[in-house]
């Protein structure tokens, strides 16, 4: 070969390489994943992995009841309204005084972390990365079990509604795992799938999940056979109107000192 | 017959240089990690108090990823206030773009709250993690544009004692176990 030949050639390989990696067709060798047949249960959890592009507006109130090793239980609600993309107001309300509780706000440009109590705020950018859902699996198929990947809001909103809300962490369970569609349900006038998750840790949850949005809307989790958690959505309306209003903070706060 | 022979070899021999060079070029893109910070023996020092007063336990247990956990306990009732960031080291100091940490198989229990920061400062950022939900797995935390060095310790990514609004605030214990970064700025594969 001349050396115009090697330097084609070579060129070439570098374009090769390049397109590969552009067009992720180099993941499927690297990356190499199962495809099962479709079965009920997977129609389920395909609907939950892509709960985010399945509503716009989302409000309602949801009651949380987390157990102790000494048989105690810590009550919340949630109070929740979502404009989708980024248009948040969570107010999180103690019932049995023992832990913390608060609002947070995000108003598409910047979040606001209020404390209840002394009526003051944090205020923090809302980052352009947090409105990217592009890594999140859009398939079953492209779930990596040892890697979960939240909603980029869900990670910030600070109240455990949001996990219920952006639920594309329930299908990317262990290897090992396994997820169960139980029956069929109607819950808070809504169809519901009911999909038990069982851990190769022995941890189970089992979830109630709106078979239009992929929002789980009640969830009962118990490790080791013991109580841990019941979640209930004592109210939940998709795609209503929501005041605007309420996204901003209320007048009655100030921003804290740091 | 010979021409035909002597550019059948040619173009043979081009393809295959063609694909060797294709290979060098995806795989050099890709050896962008990841890197890992773990939380390796009784005596790591990649864990450092920059708050607080409680002192992080050490845990021996086949849950965690090398063999070893930091832990702290949550306050029961009330915010905590002792936090531990992740001293990164020297290597890989500069570009860094995906953050993951990994959450110890069968123990956790509580909610957690990892906190990240930006080159510029602008940016600090709270991911909450319940840690009960995702045991034995590598959590995404989300992505930044820094590796800070030892000297920048105001960049470190870090992990407190806090309760969060809205969970059970009855003294559980958060886990420090391995965290992970990519320096590529596509891909986000941890482990």
């Amino acid at each position: 070969m001349k050396k115009i030949d090697w330097i084609v050639s070579a060129f070439a390989g570098i374009i090769l390489g390049v397109l590969g990696l552009v067009t992720g067709v180099t993941n499927n060798f690297l990356h190499p994943y199962s495809v099962s047949a479709e079965r009920p249960v997977d129609v389920a959890l395909s609907t939950i992995l892509t709960s985010h592009a399945r509503w716009h507006n989302v409000q309602g109130e949801a009651e949380f009841v987390w157990y102790s090793d000494d048989g105690s239980t810590q009550v919340y609600t949630n109070k929740f309204f979502l404009s989708q993309p980024d248009n948040v107001y969570v107010e999180v309300t103690d019932q049995t005084g023992l832990g913390v509780e608060g609002i947070w706000i995000s108003d598409g440009e910047n979040i606001y972390d209020l404390n209840k109590q002394n009526k003051t705020y944090i205020q923090t950018v809302l980052r352009d990365s947090l409105k990217d859902t592009s890594y999140l699996p859009s398939k079953l198929s492209d779930v990596d079990s040892s890697t979960v990947k939240f909603h980029p809001l869900a990670t910030v909103i600070n109240a455990p509604v949001r996990e219920y809300l952006f639920p594309s962490w329930f299908p990317q369970g262990r290897v090992g795992d396994t997820y169960t569609l139980d029956k069929d349900e109607t819950f808070l006038s809504r169809k519901v799938w009911v999909i038990s998750w069982n851990t190769i840790d022995n941890d189970e949850i089992i979830a109630w999940v709106d078979k239009s949005t992929g929002i789980i809307i009640k969830a009962s989790q118990s490790m080791n056979g013991k109580p841990f958690l019941d979640m209930t959505f004592t109210s939940f309306d998709v795609n209503g109107k929501i005041d605007p209003s309420i996204f901003t903070v209320p007048q009655n706060y100030s921003p804290a000192s740091r | 017959m010979n021409i035909i022979m002597r550019k059948t070899q040619k173009a043979i021999l081009s393809l295959l240089v063609a694909i060797l060079v294709a290979s060098i070029v995806t795989i050099t893109a890709l050896a962008t990690g990841p890197y890992l910070r773990a939380e390796g023996t009784t005596t790591s020092q990649n864990l450092v108090k920059v708050g607080g007063t409680q002192n992080k336990q050490t845990l021996s247990s086949a849950s965690c990823a090398g063999g070893y956990c930091g832990t702290l306990t949550q306050p029961t009732g009330g915010a905590g206030n002792t936090i531990y960031e992740w001293n990164m080291g020297t290597s890989n100091v500069g570009n860094i773009y995906h953050w993951c940490a990994y959450i110890p198989a069968t123990i956790p229990t509580a909610a957690s709250r990892y906190t990240i920061t930006e080159l510029n400062h602008t940016y600090l950022w709270q991911v909450l993690v319940n840690q009960s939900t995702h045991k034995g797995q590598y959590v995404y935390l989300g992505f930044s544009d820094y590796m800070p060095s030892p000297a920048d310790t105001s960049k470190r990514p870090s992990l407190d004692n806090a309760c969060l609004s809205g969970y059970a605030c009855d003294g559980r214990k958060v886990y420090f176990d391995t965290i992970k970064y990519t320096t590529g700025s596509t891909a986000i594969t941890c482990p």
